[in-house]
């Protein structure tokens, strides 16, 4: 229940986010920072994330005033040597000695690191971010980390994924009831069961999808040879149908998500629908084909401006309420790195 | 003297207070509406600005920092004016208009770097590294290898098969090889690190006598002794880390476009080794006293198996080369050593014997 129930969220105003980044500008720095990686054979990579982290915080802007992003390459590097001690040996024995047992092992170390690496890294990032000066911080435990995710897979396991939902939710609910900005948290009030609710409505969809296109193929292959000349088209169109439904999904659940945070009495509202998410993304890929991957630096400013376009916070939050609190832990790189090594992401899911 | 207006923050709390910024010589006095106060140049980092569309932002001291933010783009370059020393530290708006200049000589650069290491750096890497890495290692990795491939029914364990190989490999090299017959209808061998080389039995059942096989037998054992299997599998590690490392996070789009990058330059790779295995296989052979001959009746026969047009068309495309080039480079080799061979046991009955798989 919105805090603002009494308040005809028509009459607030939504402040979105803003970009104001080049994408020739972002372009110029991973060119160059691609040239100084392969001098230093891998070692300015660090240096050169944080330039361009830095140039898009720098270049994003909320009510006024643009982000910061306070990380160092430094930090980054002795991040990744923290990991690297531990990561080396096992990749060597892997190679080495294929053996199933090792191999067995590597998945469950995969998993088991997996909420170490999302929570440090989150950890990392919002305590590198800053906004009008003041510092985020995620103060959540690792343990009630831990606990989500054993809970959670267990629970996915025994109910075949419909436990997916409560999961998200309970995720979400862990991920921004323990972010901070400066001394305010902010807050999730979303129910699993009404996520549930909208995951179900896909789920008996697809069913009937593949049951139907199950007894399409059972018709078509008892007619005659004709139809194996459409069989694989028909496949494809099943299979673009079922990724077209479930970027529905996505949208709807971005949106779910969103419409119940809030910070501080403010409520966040989003207007993401799947045509939206089909669109932008049928357009990266587009641009991306033509040029040979080089538009990626446009396609990630594109993202970020869409992203914030359909986020808003409605209402500015009460400055008078809000200072520096030094209790926000810092984090350690090593966490960033982590998440990086395991192509997990860690910070605000808008990409950045 | 030159003044900025500005907003501060005083890292206590998120609302920016206006804010005078006044440039004197040795660092910026500010005045707020109730207070003043001056920051030396030395205790001022510069955190934003050095962009178009970003304003300027001064940062000064630790928990908590202070911040002045400046819209005006050209206070700068009014900074850089009026206090020549002091503020290298900050960025010079000159830089920005040298930004293109710069980042076109990058690319070139890149470019320039990254075709080199692709063609030239990496294969010389991994091959220098290939030859550093323990034998013991390469032969726990190649019988893994098999044993990935293979289950223990699908070799061919008949007597006089294993016997005739046993033969011509105790020909051709004192070193240890393991050479195993698959029941395969392929008409392929591979050699893979440590010394294991499989036969597949189609390929058995081609040859019409055992200096062919010999022949075979000599070129995959080249890839063992040049370790190419595992110059192979760091060059495909190096290759994967240094464009991945390039494009960072990979999109699905990026990543097939480095696959094919990787596979379209691989198989360039593939056809050196392929050459120096027939070039150095030949001089195996004529050392073992066995006819070299064997080698080129086999790629004869290959090229009958071939269509012409599909080799011709899929030159690039294939791990090999060309089989008439190859005919081509092997006769010419051949025909400088002149001398009588001593013939394999087993001729008479060869054609028995490969039907034992």
């Amino acid at each position: 229940m919105s805090p603002l129930e009494n308040v005809n969220e028509s009459d607030l105003r939504e402040y979105h986010a803003e970009i104001h980044a080049r994408h020739s500008t972002l372009l110029g720095i991973y060119i160059v920072n691609w040239l100084l990686t392969l001098l230093t054979v891998g070692i300015y990579s660090f240096w050169g994330k944080v330039k361009a982290r830095k140039y898009l915080y720098g270049q994003s802007e909320f009510v006024g005033e643009r982000f910061a992003y306070h990380g160092t390459g430094k930090e980054l590097f002795f991040g990744f040597l923290k990991l690297l001690i531990f990561l080396l040996p096992l990749a060597l024995f892997l190679i080495f000695f294929q053996n199933p047992i090792a191999f067995a092992i590597a998945y469950l170390g995969f998993f088991a690191l997996l909420p170490l690496a999302l929570f440090g890294s989150r950890r990392y990032q919002m305590s590198r971010t800053s906004w009008r000066g003041i510092h985020f911080s995620f103060r959540g435990s690792l343990k009630d980390c831990y606990r989500i995710f054993i809970t959670g897979g267990l629970l996915l396991l025994v109910t075949f994924g419909f436990y997916f939902p409560y999961f998200r939710v309970n995720l979400r609910r862990y991920w921004m009831n323990h972010t901070y900005y400066g001394n305010v948290p902010f807050h999730y009030n979303g129910k699993g069961v009404d996520l549930f609710h909208i995951y179900i409505r896909f789920v008996l969809i697809s069913i009937g999808l593949a049951v139907g296109s199950g007894l399409l193929f059972f018709i078509g292959m008892t007619s005659g040879k004709i139809f194996f000349y459409f069989a694989p088209f028909l496949y494809i169109l099943i299979y673009l149908g079922l990724a077209v439904l479930w970027m529905h999904y996505e949208a709807k659940e971005y949106c779910f998500h969103w419409e119940h945070t809030f910070f501080d009495q403010a409520p966040f509202t989003a207007t993401m629908t799947g045509w939206d998410l089909l669109s932008i993304r049928i357009k990266h890929i587009i641009f991306l084909v033509l040029t040979l991957g080089f538009a990626f630096a446009w396609t990630k400013i594109d993202k970020l401006r869409f992203l914030f376009e359909k986020t808003a916070l409605l209402d500015t939050p009460d400055f008078a309420e809000i200072h520096w609190d030094e209790r926000g832990p810092t984090g350690s790189a090593a966490g960033e790195s982590m998440a990086d090594a395991l192509d997990v992401g860690g910070g605000f899911d808008l990409g950045i | 003297m030159r003044t900025g207006i500005g907003q501060y923050f005083d890292g206590r709390k998120p609302q920016g207070i206006p804010a005078q910024i006044t440039i004197t010589p040795d660092g910026f006095h500010i005045v707020l509406p109730e207070k003043s106060f001056f920051w030396p140049y030395s205790e001022i980092d510069q955190t934003q600005g050095h962009y178009e569309n970003e304003p300027i932002r001064f940062e000064h001291g630790k928990n908590p920092t202070e911040i002045v933010i400046i819209s005006d783009p050209e206070f700068l370059e009014a900074l850089h004016e009026l206090v020549p020393q002091g503020i290298g530290h900050f960025h010079h708006p000159k830089y920005s208009k040298r930004r293109h200049f710069v980042v076109g000589g990058a690319l070139l650069a890149t470019v320039a770097l990254i075709t080199s290491l692709y063609f030239w750096g990496v294969p010389l890497a991994a091959s220098w590294v290939a030859k550093k890495i323990p034998i013991s290692w390469e032969e726990k990795l190649g019988e893994n290898v098999l044993t990935s491939l293979f289950d223990e029914e699908d070799f061919c364990y008949d007597v006089f098969v294993n016997q005739a190989i046993s033969e011509i490999v105790e020909r051709l090299s004192p070193h240890i090889f393991k050479i195993r017959v698959v029941k395969a209808k392929s008409v392929n061998a591979l050699a893979a690190p440590g010394g294991n080389i499989i036969i597949f039995s189609g390929l058995l059942e081609k040859t019409t006598s055992p200096e062919m096989l010999a022949g075979v037998i000599a070129h995959e054992m080249e890839h063992v002794i040049q370790r190419h299997g595992l110059e192979g599998l760091l060059r495909d590690i190096a290759l994967s880390t240094l464009l991945s490392a390039l494009l960072g996070d990979t999109t699905g789009v990026s990543a097939a476009i480095l696959e094919g990058a990787k596979t379209f330059g691989e198989l360039d790779y593939s056809r050196s080794q392929e050459s120096e295995a027939d070039r150095e296989g030949v001089i195996l052979l004529i050392r073992a006293d066995i006819d070299p001959h064997g080698m080129v009746d086999f790629f004869k026969m290959l090229q009958k198996e071939e269509s012409a047009d599909l080799e011709r068309s899929f030159q690039y495309f294939s791990t090999h080369p060309v089989t008439e080039d190859r005919i081509h480079d092997l006769t010419k080799a051949i025909a400088k050593t002149k001398k009588k061979y001593r013939p394999l046991p087993y001729r008479k009955n060869w054609m028995t014997l490969i039907k034992g798989c």
